[in-house]
């Protein structure tokens, strides 16, 4: 490593070889030992402490409260379905609306003489599927 | 404090919806989240926002992260570093928060010297860099990033990202001097 690379380095990555690129350091750790080049990382060496004091830890009580702001965020989704929606696009929704329209058709041609047993008996047996668990979709929309 | 395989076997979870592992992460990398979203955007009310923001889209997005491309830290960086930058380009037509820190003749020698007043000449030497130059010193000076992690984290060349830390540390070295000298004192 001549010189003028070292110099280059100590510019951006200051004293400590411990910041240097891996691959260069035991090469930069050979020309460290000469009086040049300590002066070069004694000069770099006052830049860096510069930087020691925004080196602090964050208050524990501020992370805290930060991970508490996240955890409420992702338990209240934006744009989460309403309890009609999440009923319509699941499969008891739809098995449930393909039953009673098809309960509402009978209804509007069945004969006089028996009205609306037919439908009513098919619309009980919608609503009675509306809640089998045969019918769950799972934890798709669960939190 | 999590090591890299950790961190990963975490993500696996959180992409599974274990919001026990999200909790794990943020307890390993919170602090350091907000830290960094501070020194870029400047403000602690913003990196608040940006740290939760950030972990937000980590819950989200987590079946994105692919361990083998690149560590979990580097990718959570690289959206906390987006995050502060997007919020300072958006907010650049106001006053920077640190302007009552740049030098104006009030720091004295003796102010200088004391640990206060050290911190708040980093603090406004840093606010006083260009954002992508004040990024690229928070991530290698105080985050312990290496220039290659810093480089991914930037989306620019380690040439590059080594530029931007000599310029970053120059425009530093002649800051603090400006201050010194504004304050009557001779060294720091």
């Amino acid at each position: 490593m001549d010189n003028r690379k070292f110099q280059q380095l100590a510019n951006a990555y200051g004293a400590d070889l411990a910041r240097w690129p891996a691959e260069l350091r035991s090469e930069a750790e050979a020309v460290a030992a000469t009086p040049w080049a300590q002066a070069i990382l004694a000069d770099a060496a006052s830049i860096d402490d510069l930087f020691a004091p925004l080196q602090t830890p964050v208050a524990p009580s501020r992370i805290g409260r930060n991970i508490g702001a996240v955890t409420a965020a992702i338990q209240k989704p934006a744009g989460a379905p309403t309890w009609w929606r999440r009923f319509a696009l699941s499969g008891t929704g739809l098995v449930t609306a393909g039953i009673m329209g098809v309960a509402l058709a009978l209804s509007n041609t069945a004969p006089p003489s028996a009205p609306d047993q037919g439908a009513g008996d098919l619309l009980a047996l919608a609503l009675s599927y509306s809640d089998s668990p045969l019918l769950s979709t799972g934890d798709r929309y669960e939190p | 404090m999590t090591d890299d395989a950790d961190d990963e076997a975490l993500m696996q979870r959180v992409a599974r919806g274990d919001e026990t592992a999200l909790r794990r992460l943020m307890d390993a990398h919170m602090g350091r989240a907000i830290r960094l979203g501070e020194r870029i955007a400047g403000s602690a009310l913003d990196a608040d926002e940006i740290a939760q923001e950030a972990f937000v889209r980590v819950w989200r997005h987590a079946a994105r992260f692919d361990g083998r491309r690149a560590r979990f830290t580097t990718w959570l960086y690289r959206i906390v570093v987006n995050l502060a930058l997007d919020r300072k380009r958006r907010r650049r037509h106001l006053p920077i928060e640190h302007a009552e820190h740049i030098p104006d003749g009030a720091l004295s020698a003796d102010d200088v010297l004391l640990a206060r007043e050290r911190q708040r000449l980093a603090e406004a030497a840093l606010a006083s860099l260009p954002e992508r130059q004040r990024a690229a010193i928070a991530l290698v000076y105080l985050e312990g990033l290496s220039g290659r992690e810093g480089a991914a984290i930037l989306e620019v060349s380690e040439k590059s990202f080594e530029s931007l830390l000599s310029r970053g540390r120059a425009a530093c070295r002649q800051f603090t001097a400006a201050a010194l000298a504004a304050g009557g004192g001779s060294n720091g």
